[in-house]
């Protein structure tokens, strides 16, 4: 592991202390935190070493690279690779076969203990994990000799999450979530299909600052990014208070931009960051584009139904379950706004304040 | 200016005029807690745009509201940030963008000046070994 700094290190690469403040305020808005930690976190990262990682895969479509190292072309999020040594990675890496296996056994060696494991893709446990293998050794194998020395393990996507789409019935691989085999590591799940890669840079961001990992919640999702639905955080979430929802995707709400809710949008159900952080560097997200959410980094969502049923429609919770807690009308709409800088459960009271206020007024 | 005004006058007041004023009524009632904290304290204040779930039409107006004052500043590292001081002074939109022209961060500060304006001692340390330097070398 190097010795220097990282301040040092930047320094060298002529990214000022202003660039590195830059960079922590966009990270203090993307992990919740007061924007006055930014600060905080440049002097942090300032100081700290440079972080092993080792990136395993298992069943995976190769997406949630695909969306992590997209997000790294030439921007300001990329100083994450100025902060992480990416010892381990068997797609971006030149060395294959023999080479490759000695680089991985190497780089767990030389940073045993104190080394991130990254693992998207699920694990095939069926039949002694024998329908995914790489160099003769099982996925499962693989990852529980190094999840072992590992200081932490990430699981990227929905598949390492939860199992994902390689879990859908009749799941012939028998395939599984990191968590369901590994059980005596920490390990926080970043779930999407794709993962939005602004989490991975949260995570890693929030464990060289504070030296730990992020607050989870009981799913292991980093509460900054998945403590709120996609409904609690979309701007279209005034129109639902309001009962206004496009019917077809070319109607006249549909133009209108109204709710997705009776389209089949999931939001309600789905905790996640995209109403937030959107994609495509902040461009849009699928609800912004005109297309309900799909519910992606939910456990088993690829089986939970037609993606254009209305959760209204018998899956999921029922209507007046998502009513009462959509709050009342208006007034929580405009309010999701300063609600959205609270803690989820400063979200809950105050909708369970206007469900009793609302009740009251009823009975 | 109308706007200007009417935004002068109802700080902390709510005035109601559809969603995107009660927002901003909502911003500007935090805003003006903040600066008191600034005023008592000297504590300088943030409050984050990024992740409001906020329409872009609700962002232009509250953005409206505040209006835009006597100072802008062009800040060019790993990407432009336009900064400017509101139409009410200590109250500065800034907005961070990365080399593709993309936001990265919003927020409002309330402070004397912008934190990122200010230049960083380790870069100051940087600069005077610099010229001790050049100074040397001539």
């Amino acid at each position: 592991m190097p010795e220097r700094m990282l301040g040092e290190e930047l320094a060298l690469h002529k990214i000022s202390r202003r660039k590195l403040l830059k960079f922590a305020t966009a990270m203090a808005a993307s992990l919740a935190l007061h924007p006055s930690m930014a600060a905080a976190i440049a002097e942090n990262l300032a100081k700290a070493r440079r972080q092993s990682v080792i990136w395993i895969s298992g069943q995976e479509c190769t997406g949630c690279l695909e969306t992590i190292t997209r997000s790294a072309s030439p921007t300001l999020e990329s100083l994450i690779f100025d902060f992480i040594s990416l010892d381990y990675q068997s797609v971006l890496m030149a060395a294959a076969g023999e080479a490759a296996d000695r680089t991985l056994r190497e780089a767990a060696a030389a940073n045993k203990g104190n080394y991130l494991l990254a693992i998207d893709g699920s694990l095939s446990i069926k039949d002694g994990g024998v329908y995914s293998m790489t160099g003769g050794r099982s996925d499962l194998q693989i990852l529980r000799e190094f999840a072992g020395n590992a200081k932490a393990i990430l699981a990227i996507g929905t598949c390492a999450a939860y199992g994902g789409i390689p879990k859908a019935a009749p799941n012939p691989t028998g395939a599984a979530g990191i968590e369901d085999v590994i059980g005596d590591k920490p390990i926080v799940n970043i779930p999407g299909c794709p993962p939005i890669p602004e989490v991975l840079t949260g995570v890693l961001v929030n464990f060289l600052s504070f030296g730990r990992l992020p607050d989870l919640d009981e799913q292991k999702r980093p509460l900054a990014y998945f403590g709120t639905t996609i409904h609690d955080q979309c701007y279209r979430r005034p129109f639902y208070d309001q009962g206004k929802f496009a019917k077809s995707f070319d109607d006249e709400g549909a133009r209108q931009g109204w709710c997705l809710f009776e389209l089949g949008c999931k939001g309600p159900i789905t905790q996640n960051a995209c109403a937030s952080l959107k994609w495509n560097g902040g461009t849009s997200f699928p609800i912004q584009s005109g297309h309900g959410c799909l519910g992606c980094a939910e456990p088993d969502f690829w089986d939970k139904g037609s993606f254009y049923t209305s959760l209204a429609g018998g899956q999921g919770p029922g209507w007046k379950d998502i009513a009462i807690a959509s709050g009342a009308g208006l007034a929580a709409g405009t309010a999701a706004a300063i609600a959205a800088r609270r803690s989820r459960s400063a979200i809950d009271q105050s909708i369970e304040h206007e469900r009793k206020t609302k009740s009251g007024t009823e009975t | 200016m109308t706007t200007i005004f009417r935004a002068k006058e109802s700080i902390g007041e709510p005035v109601s005029d559809g969603p995107a004023a009660a927002m901003a009524d909502a911003l500007l009632s935090e805003l003006g807690d903040l600066l008191h904290r600034f005023l008592d304290t000297g504590e300088h204040g943030r409050i984050d745009l990024f992740k409001l779930p906020i329409s872009p039409t609700d962002l232009l107006h509250f953005k409206d509201r505040l209006g835009r004052g006597e100072v802008s500043i062009l800040v060019e590292a790993a990407g432009g940030s336009e900064i400017y001081e509101t139409a009410y002074a200590g109250l500065w939109w800034v907005e961070h963008r990365d080399e593709l022209g993309r936001v990265i961060a919003r927020l409002i500060e309330v402070a004397d000046a912008p934190s990122i304006v200010l230049a960083h001692r380790k870069d100051l340390e940087a600069t005077a070994k610099t010229l001790i330097r050049s100074e040397e070398s001539a």
